[in-house]
């Protein structure tokens, strides 16, 4: 009720804003007639047929053949000049006469793109580089920039598997690239600085993102390009006055995807189902839940926040002159949870200056990020999901709980959850100071020095409760006396320097640019941890009032070298050839496996500059085609993996009492010929542009062939190594085999104006295909990826590595229906003897009479057959429409939460599950026995097709006219709404079939992540 | 001029370009948090901290640490799981599976420990050590790999599992097929032995205090051997235990349970947990910065009352065998105890039952201590920190598990003699010593007692003729009639207040040699028929045991009934009779819940596993005031009758169920396991 009034006064303060604008501020001015002509910058001609708009007014004229104009104005009002091909050119009226010269649009061509450690103009790349802009980024309400760019760039595909506020959503970029957590992730290159994961930039701070796709714009960053590389620019200023940017939006979110699960009347009908075929240990929840049928919890509901509100307000100061510039960006971000007890906040500031002076110029960047992240209770779907309806709601305020009953230690102990604090905090600050020095003609020294620091702490804080029973007895078990107190802190520091030499030199048709350079890299992560038990009071959560608990530490740590060189070279801007070699050394592998070289080499020929092409240049503006070949690797892998280690603790009270003997063991097992993983790319492009970008087609065709790819694997359990939390001792990093990828994408875009609607309309499309070449063992098969977050140990791994497979393939039983007679009972006897009827039939795929892992077998992958984006937008004077769809199509995911609900016998289909009298259904009987082959994990059952298509973003937006924004002193003024998520078209029955996970195996296991939520949000921007 | 100067300008920017590039230890980077394992094993006090870190591994939950000794119960006759345990009910139902969490810890924790112990013995060659010392950590190496190899091969596939003899260096030594049973078993004899041979038979200083001895490697030789049915040999390492006069029962066998009296006369080899030495954060955990050296044991077999879960209680069948443990008046142990019900000392200390009136439970009475509803009939106090207001906070225990101690060694020991045909007066001797100690009447070899009905009291009593002692009389049906019987060992198969099918009844009843029966027949409690067999049972016939000489009056083939009115009779055991007692009394009573999995051994290793089941089904009982009764139709009318084992009866079949499937966690990750 209270979100309710909330829309309410804010949709009225809005109606009031916009009336205020429009009607307050109008008034007419007097008439003049304005002539002249319109020619082209690029050959003086004259332009006929260019569309003349009075702002603010649906007045008009155009050019006619010869390129003049002549129109009736109001005095001080503006004249926009539109072609397409051409820039839009904007007047003010002044006098009685303007020529009007329009610049040639650089969309397709001369636009500048940003690459490894320089910049190009588009029509010298020769390998697959994408680009995005800061008013595309900016659509999406999001903190995370990785979500603003779904769909929106052929082969760069982004998968949201976890949407609490502030978790970023994945990267991947052609496909699946590592068999590792976090692997797949592309590097990030912020202003010249690298980051292996998300640097978490303020969508607001970017001016534009581009993706290095192939092999051969990638090796430039060698070792750490492998998953590709995204390289970002935040906002610079521009000589001249100072301009101010505000940007306000306010939404409120809903989750819209649920899973169906059993009423306390269906419940207790699946109970009944449960105990009708077993005879020991029936259990009748209403004999220990009395008043059980008073109470319909719907504990799911419970645990949602509706309407939960996220706001966004940026300012940014941009402006500069005499050669220096700057530009500051403020950002606040709030945004409530859309589950119990979770939210984000988060305010940056980012400052970049830039100042040239002769042969020196210097640029700086400092960005600095204060975010709190409180996290809903670990695993609250999973409770959300166990928890029966008969059970009484929870009032999470109080201190002390009464529960009836004779097993409330369930129910309380998730009343004691409800009470938990557990947040983060990242505090990080990044900053780059890069100088550049033209010591003679062509030749550019550059210095970048970097240097990031990220401190990320955690706070749990698990208050001490009692729980009382109806009579009022203490509950021992249920009750929490131990206060406890967890404190931990992450130091992320790095240091970067990098030193080039860019030489660049014309003569004649000749274009050379030769770069060499190199870098040196730190990064270190610490991290501790400290905790307290039995704090004295709830209320005085600090260290010192509590009994110290044993603190763990540890520090990695992590040094590269690089040297670099490329070469690029044209001719006459027709043949074009780009050649890169980077040697990288890093401390991750031993002496003997330290260095790795990465070359790739890559031409294009612009064919639209061909003589024979000139007849068709008219109609197509740009052709050229692109091939390319490069190599990258991937030093991606903790540190000191390559020799084994022994670890102390492992201790044991000899002597008897609390008299303790130290123990050391080698708890695991090392590589000592761990060494790269490489990566050979080719890549094939083609790119069309029609009539000066009034239509664009990129078509990229790739293969890329990852060797000795790394991955921490699980020795068998018998191999004995010691399993300790936050440790990865059970497990060694290996060169376990190859992978490939191949696919293509294709990327269009098409601008049509009809009359006064112009409509700018995209695709991307994107097919890849991921295939295991071979493992280092032959017929080895690596199974991982639990389905559910909880209760791992007892469930069983469903994903696979195995040649011939994609990564993260489901490998798991065949299940065809439940057993439905006698007589099909006493012959699927004869292989697993304790099965009853209702019991789900696995298939026995070998024959062998045994159900065994061979049995297992593939049942599809979640990597999609392909994925695709629309993107419309359209102008209609003032107004502008917005709309983006993203879908995928062909793609498996298991349903780890039905699985859950299953296993714990909430889920509503068991109502319909086989019994007698209902024999023919083929939805298994509910059994006691949490391993029960009906509930184990690793069946196709719980399998679905994730398809969807969802509508992303629908955004209508309002601007002000000039002439009316002006009478207030102000720029520009543009309000809009917008529906995110609002639909989503799909046959999955779980949350949201948008599941993603950086680690490979988990990539399409829905685990009961946060799920995703529909929001509606109306905000606005003004200049001046 | 300008070429020169181009030259300048291209060396500085060539020496700025690579100003850095000369530091070659830029790249090597020292691992701060652990010391590398190649530099390590140089020295005894190396290979010693790795002999502790293997002990540390006995630790684990899969072994002796909290969860396989709450976990393992439920498989055998001797617990029960609490209604919403999915994991204790899958393994008392026995619909456990390769995923089961207890078929997975125990198969891991023991390999974590192999390979620990495999580190010391693999790296022993590289250090100079003196030869008593050499061989001193190597028997105490071999002994840990041969407990664990012990646990695998008595709990899996057969007994044939993987063998790793040496710490697996490189990868392809990871992926090994299972060895045949034999080879599993002849490496543990060898590592027992060694051990056997070389381990001390006790320390001298007390921070030795938990290394494994001699006793223990004796012990785990004659438990190997039993297993396999090597009765005369196993017999042979028992009896030196028993002549070591090493050990001796503790006067009170509490001590055997508590925190205050580890490693006493009685333990021959305990695992060590110590809630003071290491707290911990982690609370399953044992290992690491955050690991403890605590046993979540207590925690989770507690009462409500007591904070715990108790996920594993003990079954009816334990708890009825509890309720007639009978007490011997006569011991002092049991000068101080009154109440309604007099439960034994042994009840006491090891379960808790709501009517026991002479102890307590967290600091409350028995009966206040626990809610003993849900069908609740008892919770475990055994190695549970019964005396204390609730157990710890956190999920910790400091009670040593106790693995192997005196009196077990004497029942296997006794178990040996019957089997091997021995003295049935050694063996009687051997269980009065314990059951004199529990505070129960003891087995005597001739007992005269005479029946008397208390005119006062509906109860029948028997009257020990030699000592006085007033035995009260059990009712039991069969095939509806009622019947009265009276022995030191109540009728497991058809315990008192049962209605049962003679059925039932165990067929060895049927093998019972003439006179030598110990069941008493009381019909309509004027005549008193004693029966010797099934047969008789079904026959209504009764044989006089003063007199062992039957009689056929009418030459109708069959024996004579012989009506005795009041009268002296005695009683006597047979080897048989004798292994049904330790089987169904003494074992379970004084060793439930105890060691790793004892339970399940002895079962399988009588063959007993469905016959027990099946018996165990057919039982009903009722619960009454908090207090668990053998369901009698005459008296439990309004009551519904509840059951245990039926499952379990209905599927077991030894070839699925005696030992656990390989776990799934292996076979996933080692293709070669099946190949």
């Amino acid at each position: 009720m209270l979100e309710r009034i909330k829309i309410i006064r804010f949709l009225h303060i809005f109606n009031l804003i916009i009336f205020t604008f429009l009607f307050g501020f109008l008034t007419r001015a007097q008439n003049l007639t304005v002539k002249g002509s319109v020619i082209s910058a690029e050959d003086g001609q004259p332009i006929p047929g260019v569309n003349i708009r009075i702002d603010g007014t649906e007045m008009g004229s155009s050019t006619n053949f010869d390129g003049f104009y002549s129109i009736e104005v109001p005095e001080n009002s503006n004249l926009i000049f539109s072609y397409i091909g051409m820039q839009e050119t904007k007047i003010t009226v002044t006098q009685s006469r303007h020529n009007v010269v329009m610049e040639v649009n650089t969309t397709g061509l001369d636009e500048v793109v940003v690459v490894g450690y320089g910049t190009m103009k588009k029509r010298e790349l020769t390998g697959a580089v994408s680009s995005v802009k800061s008013d595309e980024i900016t659509k999406t309400a999001t903190s995370d920039f990785a979500s603003s760019i779904q769909g929106r760039i052929a082969g760069v595909s982004v998968r949201q598997g976890n949407s609490a506020p502030g978790e970023n959503a994945q990267i991947t970029i052609r496909g699946i690239t590592s068999f590792q957590e976090g692997g797949s992730g592309p590097l990030y290159v912020v202003d010249g600085v690298t980051y292996i994961e998300n640097p978490n930039i303020t969508p607001q701070e970017i001016e534009s993102i581009e993706v290095l796709k192939d092999g051969a714009s990638a090796s430039i960053y060698g070792s750490r390009a492998s998953g590709g590389v995204i390289l970002i620019t935040t906002k610079r200023g521009k000589e001249g006055e100072m301009k101010v940017d505000l940007e306000s939006y306010y939404g409120l979110q809903n989750i819209s995807s649920r899973i169906p699960l059993a009423n306390t009347k269906e419940s207790l009908y699946i109970n009944d189902i449960q105990y009708r075929y077993q005879q020991t240990n029936a259990f009748d929840p209403l004999e220990f839940n009395k008043d059980g049928l008073l109470y319909n919890t719907d504990w799911m509901g419970d645990l949602q926040v509706d309407w939960a509100p996220i706001q966004n307000h940026s300012i940014g100061v941009s402006g500069g002159k005499s050669g220096l510039t700057y530009n500051v960006t403020g950002t606040y971000f709030n945004q409530e949870g859309s589950l119990y007890n979770s939210d984000y906040e988060k305010f940056s500031l980012r400052s970049n200056t830039y100042f040239k002076n002769g042969r020196f110029s210097a640029q700086a960047n400092v960005s600095l990020n204060i975010s709190d992240q409180k996290k809903e209770p670990y695993a609250l779907i999973y409770d959300a999901i166990r928890l029966q309806p008969y059970r009484k709601p929870i009032d999470a305020s109080s201190d002390s709980f009464v529960f009836g009953g004779t097993s409330p230690e369930n129910i309380s102990n998730f009343a004691g959850k409800l009470k938990q604090e557990n947040d983060t905090k990242i505090n990080s600050f990044n900053g780059n100071v890069r100088l550049n020095y033209k010591v003679i003609k062509g030749v550019i020294i550059a210095a970048n020095l970097g240097k990031s620091h990220y401190s990320k702490k955690d706070r749990f804080f698990n208050p001490s409760y009692l729980i009382y029973n109806e009579i009022g007895e203490i509950n021992n078990t249920a009750s929490n006396y131990n206060a406890q107190l967890r404190l931990g802190d992450g130091i992320n520091s790095r240091s970067i320097a990098e030193f080039t030499m860019n030489y660049e030199r014309i003569f004649k048709k000749h274009n050379l640019k030769v770069l060499i350079g190199n870098t040196y890299e730190k990064s270190s992560y610490e991290f501790y941890r400290a905790g307290a038990d039995n704090i004295s009071s709830n209320i005085t959560p600090v260290l010192g009032n509590g009994e110290p608990v044993p603190s763990s530490h540890f520090i990695n740590k992590t040094n590269s070298i690089s040297y670099l060189g490329r070469i690029n070279y044209n001719y006459n801007w027709k043949y074009i050839l780009s050649v890169v070699v980077r040697r990288d050394g890093s401390s991750n592998f031993s002496a003997n496996n330290r260095y790795g070289v990465f070359p790739s080499i890559s031409g294009a020929w612009t064919i639209s500059n061909e003589s024979f092409f000139k007849s068709l240049k008219d109609k197509i503006s740009l052709a050229k085609i692109r091939i390319g070949y490069g190599t990258t690797g991937s030093d991606r892998i903790p540190p000191y993996a390559f020799s084994p280690v022994v670890i102390s603790n492992v201790d044991y009270p000899l002597g008897g009492g609390s008299n303790l003997v130290s123990g050391m063991t080698q708890p695991g097992y090392a590589d000592p010929n761990l060494k790269w993983e490489s990566n050979v790319s080719k890549n094939f492009g083609i790119d069309l542009d029609f009539k000066r970008g009034k239509a664009e087609l990129n078509i990229d065709i790739y293969e890329q062939d990852k060797k000795d790819m790394l991955l921490a694997i699980a020795p068998p359990i018998s191999a004995g190594s010691t399993p300790i939390s936050s440790k990865n001792y059970d497990r060694y990093l290996t060169n376990v085999g190859n992978l490939q990828n191949k696919g293509i994408e294709i990327a269009g875009h098409l601008n049509q104006s009809f009359g006064d609607v112009n409509a700018k309309f995209g695709a991307t499309f994107t097919k890849n295909q991921n295939t295991v070449i071979s493992l280092s063992r032959e017929g080895e098969f690596i199974l991982d990826g639990y389905p559910n977050i909880l209760r791992m140990s007892q469930t069983e791994p469903v994903a696979v590595l195995e040649a011939g497979l994609p990564v993260g393939a489901f490998k798991v039983y065949e299940t065809t229906g439940t057993i439905k007679t006698d007589e099909e009972l006493t012959d699927y006897q004869q292989m697993v003897p304790t099965a009853q009827k209702g019991d789900l039939r696995y298939v026995d795929i070998d024959g062998d009479g045994e159900l065994t892992i061979d049995d297992k077998t593939y049942k599809g992958s979640y990597q999609p057959d392909f994925e695709y984006g629309f993107t419309l937008d359209i102008d209609y004077r003032a107004f502008d429409l917005s709309v983006q769809l993203y879908g995928i199509e062909g793609s498996t995911i298991y349903n780890g939460a039905k699985q859950y609900a299953y296993s714990m016998k909430r889920h509503r289909d068991l109502v319909y599950s086989w019994s007698d009298v209902n024999p023919t259904s083929n939805i298994p009987t509910p059994r006691s026995n949490i391993e029960h082959p009906n509930v184990q994990t690793s069946t196709d059952y719980f399998l679905e097709d994730g398809s969807y298509l969802r509508v992303r973003n629908i955004i209508v937006g309002y601007s002000l006219s000039e002439v009316v924004v002006e009478k207030i002193g102000i720029d520009k003024l543009r309000f809009y709404v917008s529906a995110q998520n609002p639909i989503t078209f799909t046959n999955y029955t779980g949350f949201d079939p948008e599941v993603g996970d950086s680690n490979p195996f988990n990539g399409g296991l829905d685990r009961g992540n946060y799920p995703i939520s529909a929001t509606y949000l109306t905000g606005l921007s003004i200049s001046f | 001029m300008q070429t020169t100067l181009n030259k300048i300008y291209l060396k500085i920017i060539i020496g700025v370009l690579f100003l850095f590039s000369c530091n070659k230890d830029f790249l090597d980077i020292q691992n701060p948090n652990d010391l590398n394992s190649a530099s390590f094993w140089s020295s005894e006090e190396e290979l010693q901290m790795g002999l502790v870190a293997t002990y540390a591994a006995l630790q684990l939950d899969g072994m002796l640490g909290g969860s396989a000794a709450i976990q393992h119960p439920v498989r055998s006759d001797v617990g029960r799981p609490n209604n919403w345990n999915a994991n204790a009910i899958g393994l008392n139902t026995l619909t456990l599976n390769e995923n089961t969490q207890i078929v997975t810890s125990r198969w891991r924790d023991a390999y974590i420990g192999i390979y620990r112990a495999n580190q010391v013995l693999t790296n022993i060659d590289d250090v100079d050590l003196s030869a008593d010392i050499r061989n001193q950590i190597e028997a105490e190496a071999k002994f840990l790999r041969g407990f664990f190899y012990y646990s695998l091969y008595r709990g899996y596939n057969n007994g044939s599992v993987i063998i790793h003899t040496s710490a697996p260096e490189m990868r392809d030594e990871f992926y090994k097929k299972p060895s045949p049973a034999s080879e599993v078993f002849e490496l543990i004899l060898q590592d027992l032995e060694f051990a056997y041979q070389n381990l001390p038979k006790s320390y001298d200083l007390s921070e030795d205090l938990g290394r494994a001895t001699w006793g223990a490697a004796t012990a785990m030789l004659g438990k190997l051997l039993i297993n396999e049915q090597n009765y005369n040999v196993a017999k042979g390492y028992f009896k030196e235990i028993i002549d070591s006069n090493i050990y001796s029962l503790t006067a009170d066998i509490g001590d055997n349970f508590d925190e205050e009296h580890e490693f006493n006369s009685e333990s021959i080899f305990e695992v060590a947990f110590s809630i003071e030495a290491k707290t911990g954060t982690s609370y399953g955990a044992k290992d690491g910065t955050t690991g403890s050296e605590a046993t979540s044991r207590a925690k989770g077999l507690a009462t409500t009352q007591g904070g715990g879960y108790r996920t594993v209680m003990p079954s009816f069948y334990m708890t009825m065998l509890f309720r007639n443990d009978i007490m011997d008046m006569t011991n002092p142990i049991n000068a101080s105890r009154t109440g309604t019900a007099n439960y034994s000392v042994r009840t006491s200390v090891s379960v808790a039952i709501a009517d026991d009136d002479n102890t307590t439970l967290y600091q409350k009475t028995s009966e206040s201590g626990g809610a003993y509803n849900n069908k609740e009939a008892s919770y475990l106090k055994k190695f549970q920190n019964w005396w204390l207001d609730r157990e710890s906070d956190l999920t910790v225990s400091g009670i040593n598990e106790r693995v192997i101690r005196l009196a077990d060694v004497l029942l296997l020991y006794s178990e040996c003699v019957l089997k091997g045909g021995g003295d049935l007066d050694e063996v009687i001797q051997m269980i009065n010593e314990i059951r004199n100690r529990a505070g129960v009447v003891k087995l005597r070899k001739d007992v005269e007692f005479q029946y008397d009905q208390d005119p006062n009291n509906n109860s029948p009593h028997f009257i020990d003729l030699n000592t006085d002692i007033v035995h009260v009389g059990h009712h039991t049906y069969i095939n509806g009639q009622e019947l009265i019987y009276m022995s030191d060992d109540p009728l497991t198969y058809c315990p008192a207040g049962m209605v049962c099918d003679i059925d039932s009844l165990p067929n060895n009843f049927d093998l019972l040699e003439n006179g030598e029966s110990y069941f008493v027949i009381v019909v309509d409690h004027e005549k008193i028929k004693l029966a010797a067999s099934k047969e008789d049972l079904m026959n209504n016939i009764a044989i006089d045991f003063s007199d062992p000489q039957y009689t056929d009056s009418n030459n109708d083939g069959t024996v004579d009934p012989i009506e005795l009115t009041q009268s002296e009779h005695h009683l006597s055991y047979s080897s048989l009779s004798l292994m049904d007692h330790i089987m169904w009394v003494e074992r379970p009573l004084e060793l439930m819940f105890e060691g790793h999995d004892i339970r399940w051994e002895d079962l399988t290793r009588w063959g007993k596993v469905k016959e027990q089941y099946e018996h165990l089904a057919s039982k009903k009982y009722v619960m009454s005031a908090k207090v668990l009764y053998e369901y009698d139709p005459t008296i439990h009318s309004a009551l519904t009758p509840i059951k245990e084992f039926v499952e379990a009866a209905n599927v077991y079949s030894p070839e699925a169920h005696d030992y656990f499937p390989i776990p799934s966690a292996e076979l996933n990750s080692n293709p070669d396991f099946l190949d």
